[in-house]
């Protein structure tokens, strides 16, 4: 008897219940289709985590100051919390690294932003001019303030889209200026809109509502020591750097270097005010978790497909009940024992199969009304629709196998005298 | 009684004894039974005869306790089940009461059955039961299905099987148990038809009717048969 006899026959068992057929397999239905979109939309949500961190660059450190918890130490003279990276440590970083590392200092000026005579709630950061190349920021007109502008400590600044749409939404920016406490910067740079990374723990700031300024410039005309005055009170901050980017070439591995860097800053930090944040690692977490995400959403649907097969095997012991009569007869036309087997068997894998493939089927549309609702990728790889075209074979077979053996060792006699 | 070139079916002191819990029952004590080539006899008897039993180890359906059975020349005594059923599926052409034809399928479907357990093709499967149900007269409805069919067409559709893989003989069980009088006479017909083709054919029935139309009755009483080789016309 060929394979396909054995199929065609297993088909037309199964259309002799096509309600129950189709009940049956819903517990495999379910199972599947969970599996295929949990696991495209997870894959979809990976593959954005990872673009993100690998925008920040898996070669970058990242290192930011941060005002200690504990309360520091007083001058003794003023009121003045002196706290974070200072520019003898990026000194420090250059020298112990030479060429093989760039150095980007960030540092959040603080004071208000005013323009055409308004404040305007904008943040202004004032930064090493590789910045806007390490962060793969685009112009939408102008130009980027450069090295020899910020030597020349000149008074230039580039803005972010939302700032220019917001504040001069009719005048061109690049023919005005920005004023921040007494100092004038003129626009030379429009940036282009960013998507916006809020999702992503390491951005801080968002680079469309900021204002970018020369840091030598700042450095020289503000100076880090910041005032603030609040309710006539007067707080003094002395910061040098809020965010310092440690960006190594690709002949270093993080890894190796890391080490030595969290060395120096412990010793040179005993406040802890400061944090490391390194993309690279946080991708190697990110992927760790999608790992520990997988095997938790592989159980759930191995439970399903449990629960699924139990059903199969259940159907398949009342039907071989139901068709002693039948099995009777095909024994007694020649039947061996092997083939009523396989008769029994091929038809709950062609059960589970249907169940697959509808499973399957749902899980791809499903997949896709999540993508819409959520406005999130979602990603088909073939991997796991082979695989749950596979395991739902794989259900029927083990299912299907105790039944089968039940119909295939009954007494020919016995079963042809029953009704 | 010497085997002959000519005997199909040879039974030597065939004994059937079932362990029960309240202890043995004999149901066959020593049957010996010859039936040769192109033969047509019915085998007769009282419930509880041993009648059954002995259809199903004619039938290679259940093994002798003791004796031989001999099969176209071969002692099936120790043939494994694989063997058994393969025996069954080309060599013994089975009919039964209830027809027991495969509601699922339409009658030519049912026809070819027993040719898939054969290996058979599909094409010369098709072609064959084809032929089959055109032989026994309901070429006509070859693709209903036997809930569209009265008992009379079931019972020639159950006869075109039996006869799909040419088996060396017919093993008819009340081939006409179940039917009226006029489908009962139809199916005499086409079974003392084939007979007269040369198929030999076992009926076992307690209708006298049916079993003078054959070429000899035995009959069981106790599980011994009894009166061996009376023929019909000498009664």
């Amino acid at each position: 008897m060929s394979l396909f006899d054995i199929f065609s026959l297993a088909f037309r068992g199964i259309m002799m219940h096509k309600l129950r057929a189709f009940l049956t397999v819903l517990g495999i239905i379910f199972g599947i289709a969970s599996v295929i979109s949990m696991v495209a939309v997870s894959e979809g949500a990976k593959q954005e985590v990872i673009k993100q961190i690998e925008q920040l660059g898996v070669n970058n450190i990242f290192i930011r100051s941060k005002k200690p918890a504990v309360e520091v130490k007083q001058d003794s003279t003023s009121f003045i919390a002196k706290y974070g990276l200072r520019n003898e440590d990026v000194k420090h970083f250059s020298e112990l690294f030479g060429s093989r590392l760039q150095t980007i200092a960030l540092r959040n000026v603080k004071y208000p932003v005013h323009t055409l005579g308004n404040r305007v709630k904008v943040e202004a950061y004032a930064v090493n001019p590789p910045y806007f190349k390490l962060t793969n920021l685009e112009l939408e007109g102008g130009r980027f303030f450069t090295d020899e502008d910020d030597n020349e400590l000149s008074g230039y600044c580039v803005i972010g889209y939302d700032v220019a749409k917001k504040v001069f939404p009719v005048r061109d920016p690049l023919k005005c200026f920005v004023k921040i406490q007494d100092h004038a910067f003129k626009v030379i740079g429009v940036l282009k809109n960013k998507e916006s990374m809020k999702t992503s723990t390491i951005q801080t700031f968002d680079v469309n509502e900021t204002v970018f300024i020369p840091y030598k410039s700042w450095y020289n005309r503000m100076t880090p020591l910041t005032a603030f005055h609040d309710k006539g009170a007067g707080t003094y901050e002395y910061v040098e750097i809020t965010e310092l980017i440690l960006s190594f070439d690709s002949s270093i591995n993080i890894l190796d270097v890391k080490d030595v860097i969290s060395n120096y800053l412990e010793k040179s930090f005993p406040n802890k005010d400061y944090d490391m944040t390194i993309p690279y690692e946080l991708l190697q977490q990110k992927k760790q978790a999608q790992k520990i995400f997988a095997l938790v959403m592989i159980s759930i649907a191995s439970l399903a497909l449990i629960v699924g097969g139990i059903g199969i095997m259940n159907i398949m012991l009342a039907s071989v009940l139901e068709r002693i009569k039948e099995i009777g007869t095909r024994r007694a036309l020649g039947a061996t024992k092997r083939l009523i087997r396989m008769q029994f068997l091929s038809e709950s894998v062609c059960l589970s199969m249907i169940g697959g493939i509808i499973g399957i089927g749902i899980g791809v549309g499903l997949s896709f009304i999540i993508s819409t609702i959520v406005q999130w990728q979602v990603i088909f790889t073939p991997l796991p629709i082979f695989a749950a075209f596979f395991i739902s074979v794989i259900v029927g077979i083990v299912f299907g196998t105790y039944p089968a053996i039940k119909a295939s060792n009954l007494d020919p006699i016995e079963a042809l005298r029953s009704e | 009684m010497s085997t002959s070139q000519n005997t199909l079916i040879s039974l030597e002191d065939v004994h059937k004894t079932y362990r029960l819990s309240w202890g043995e029952l004999t149901v066959l004590k020593g049957v010996t039974l010859r039936i040769n080539k192109g033969d047509f006899i019915a085998i007769m008897g009282p419930s509880g005869s041993g009648k059954s039993t002995l259809l199903n180890i004619l039938g290679l359906l259940d093994k002798p306790s003791k004796g031989v059975y001999t099969l176209n020349g071969q002692n099936t005594t120790e043939f494994s089940d694989d063997e058994l059923s393969r025996f069954r599926n080309k060599s013994i052409g089975f009919i039964f009461q209830y027809f027991n034809l495969f509601s699922q399928l339409t009658a030519i479907q049912n026809v070819e059955v027993p040719m898939e357990y054969a290996g058979v093709s599909r094409g010369d499967r098709k072609k064959r039961a084809a032929a089959l149900l055109e032989k026994v007269g309901i070429g006509s409805r070859m693709d209903h299905k036997p809930t569209q069919l009265s008992g009379g067409e079931m019972q020639r559709v159950a006869i075109a099987r039996s006869l799909s893989n040419n088996p060396s003989f017919l093993l008819a069980d009340e081939p006409t148990g179940n039917l009226d009088e006029a489908s009962g006479e139809k199916i005499v017909n086409v079974l003392k038809e084939l007979s007269r083709e040369g198929i030999t054919i076992v009926v076992v029935t307690h209708n006298p009717l049916v079993a003078q139309q054959t070429h000899k009755i035995y009959r069981m009483k106790d599980g011994a048969l009894l009166n061996t080789n009376v023929d019909v016309n000498g009664m």
